[in-house]
């Protein structure tokens, strides 16, 4: 399952990665419509931490309070994120696992940013 | 003081003594002026204001109004008002155009009161020797010759000033006034506010008066009457009036954005007394000597732009121009304002490590320059990174070891937008473009900087940190496998084997 989900971001994103090609159209397309599933469930009032189960930050600058992240099973896959700081004590500008959600974007294709 | 048809019995004139109050006015100037003139009438229980003459006069000409008991009975003055005060309006041309007398004789010819005009008007007044004993009294009259209302405190000094006598203090209507009998007050004994009196051995002293409703601000007008009956004299006397000789305005100094009060201060000689009362209130005509450095609106400032500028505004006080008058003149306070710009400072590196598959993660933070990071919204300050590539723009990746096409743009700017100056903090992630097979050598080595942008002054691009190498390198293990390794400022994260 795991190499068909690596040659769905190839499929994809027009990757030349070799692996292109060893999942049917139909198995990729259950993978696309299970990972939006997933990816969807992503809300306003959720969590970073909530966030950060199924992404990872993208490279590049980000703040506590808005910040890019990459799919964790396909980095072509992306969402922004804007982030209202929980009140617990700590560093003002420091990210915290407990943030909330405030505006979440629809998952869009990109490239990974090298930075 | 103008001592109307029966006058006062403190004046100790002959008790059938008739009185034929007149104004003389002269029009000193080579036009005709338009004059007009108001008789503030009051008694012990009364007082009232009435318009007595609208006139012009011509060059040269003097006109003479007369009070006496007919002409007053016109202006509805009760029969038993003993005092007046006239007050004289006119558009003046630079002052001295129309010269002006009051002087009370009586019908016989043989007594004659007078007291001078003054366009003196201030919120203390601080009056000369009074005589108050057998053959001497002393009244003074405090008027209101402002707009609003004024709270009069008034003192008697007695026993080179150890001694104080204060009459109950009072609201005097725009226009109202009163005499007190200094006389009467000690022979009858009569308590102040605070339930004392004036020993009746008691024969002079001094005395000042306040508007305590409106300190620097007041409109109080003045009068006394010396009455020596040793030689028949009623005389007046001469009190100085507190001025202003100076105002100013609080200087403002802060950061773009910032905002605050200003203060405005007159500094007011009594007698070589001074104090200095704020009169912020007061000024009117506020404004700023350079609106895209600071706006200014009554008593407040608005920093807009980096620069150096000034508030200003206008107020009418007594003034210094005639020292014994004190006449209403404006003053223009001014005072400085300073505006810089806040600026993003002591950049550091906060924390960096390995992210974990070939991710490197650093945190920065900074300061604003002013002490208060809310201040870099207000200069419009910005941070991002600016990381260049060797080679033209866009980077291209070598390929292999990167995916063929993969690339950057050269420089990298961002984010975009860019992180507010006011977050203070940022995240800076560090991964890679994606791999493709077979594999082979490759490192490439980019520059990065972080940077600010300040709207305040037009600053763009200031290097806050930098140049920080990241080198990305693909080699092959001594196994044959390959691995990918990236450094920053002395962290490194690694994919080994590379799938």
């Amino acid at each position: 399952m795991k190499v068909c989900i690596l040659a769905l971001c190839c499929a994809v994103t027009a990757s030349l990665m070799a692996s292109s090609g060893r999942c049917t159209s139909q198995e990729l397309s259950q993978w696309i419509g299970s990972s939006l599933t997933h990816i969807e469930k992503i809300h306003v009032g959720m969590t970073r931490a909530d966030v950060e189960t199924l992404f990872i930050s993208d490279g590049g600058i980000s703040t506590r309070y808005r910040q890019t992240y990459v799919f964790r099973d396909c980095p072509y896959i992306k969402i922004d994120v804007e982030f209202a700081p929980s009140e617990e004590a700590g560093p003002p500008a420091q990210p915290s696992s407990r943030d909330r959600i405030t505006v979440v974007s629809r998952p869009y294709l990109a490239q990974p940013r090298a930075d | 003081m103008l001592a109307l048809a029966y006058p006062d019995p403190a004046l100790r004139l002959p008790a059938d003594t008739v009185l034929v109050p007149e104004v003389f006015l002269f029009n000193a100037t080579q036009r005709p002026i338009a004059a007009t003139v108001l008789v503030d009438w009051h008694s012990a229980s009364s007082w009232g204001r009435a318009p007595a003459l609208s006139l012009t006069l011509a060059p040269g000409e003097t006109h003479v109004l007369k009070l006496d008991e007919a002409a007053a009975q016109k202006l509805g003055i009760p029969k038993s008002t003993t005092w007046a005060s006239v007050e004289l309006s006119y558009s003046t041309g630079g002052g001295d155009d129309v010269v002006a007398m009051a002087a009370s004789r009586s019908l016989d010819r043989k007594h004659l009161i007078q007291t001078p005009f003054t366009d003196g008007l201030s919120y203390l007044w601080k009056g000369s020797e009074w005589m108050a004993d057998a053959d001497h009294n002393a009244l003074i009259t405090a008027g209101n010759a402002g707009t609003m209302p004024a709270k009069l405190d008034f003192k008697l000094w007695y026993d080179g000033g150890a001694g104080v006598y204060e009459l109950p203090l009072r609201t005097l209507q725009t226009g109202e006034a009163i005499t007190v009998d200094v006389g009467r007050i000690i022979t009858t004994q009569q308590p102040d506010r605070n339930g004392k009196t004036i020993p009746p051995s008691v024969t002079s002293g001094t005395y000042e008066f306040t508007d305590v409703s409106n300190i620097g601000g007041g409109r109080l007008y003045e009068g006394k009457q010396q009455v020596d009956k040793t030689y028949g004299h009623a005389t007046y006397g001469c009190a100085l009036c507190c001025y202003m000789d100076d105002a100013w305005i609080t200087d403002f100094s802060g950061k773009v954005g910032n905002s605050g009060p200003l203060v405005a201060f007159g500094s007011v000689n009594c007698q070589g007394n001074y104090s200095y009362p704020d009169i912020t209130s007061q000024v009117t005509n506020w404004a700023s000597g350079n609106p895209s450095v600071a706006t200014v609106t009554p008593a407040w400032v608005n920093a807009v732009g980096a620069g150096q500028t000034y508030s200003s505004g206008r107020v009418s006080k007594p003034s210094y121009f005639s020292w014994r008058q004190c006449p209403v003149a404006y003053f223009y306070p001014q005072g400085g304002i300073s505006v810089s710009c806040a600026k993003p400072t002591n950049f550091r590196q906060t924390a960096g490590y390995d992210a974990g598959s070939g991710r490197l993660h650093f945190e920065y933070a900074w300061d604003s320059s002013s002490g208060h990071l809310s201040d870099l919204t207000g200069s419009g300050c910005t941070v991002n990174e600016n990381v260049s590539y060797p080679g033209g723009n866009p980077f291209y990746w070598p390929s292999p070891p990167w995916a063929s096409g993969a690339s950057s743009p050269n420089p990298t700017i961002l984010p975009v937008p860019p992180v507010p100056g006011a977050d203070g903090a940022l995240q800076d992630n560090h991964s890679s473009a994606a791999f493709r097979t077979p594999y082979q050598a490759a490192s490439v080595t980019a520059t990065q900087y972080y940077e600010y942008s300040c709207t305040c002054d037009h600053s763009s691009n200031v290097h806050l940190m930098g140049p920080i190498s990241i080198t990305r390198t693909v080699s092959q293990n001594p196994d044959s496998t390959w691995k990918y390794t990236i450094v920053k400022s002395g962290v490194s994260a690694n994919i080994n084997p590379l799938p």
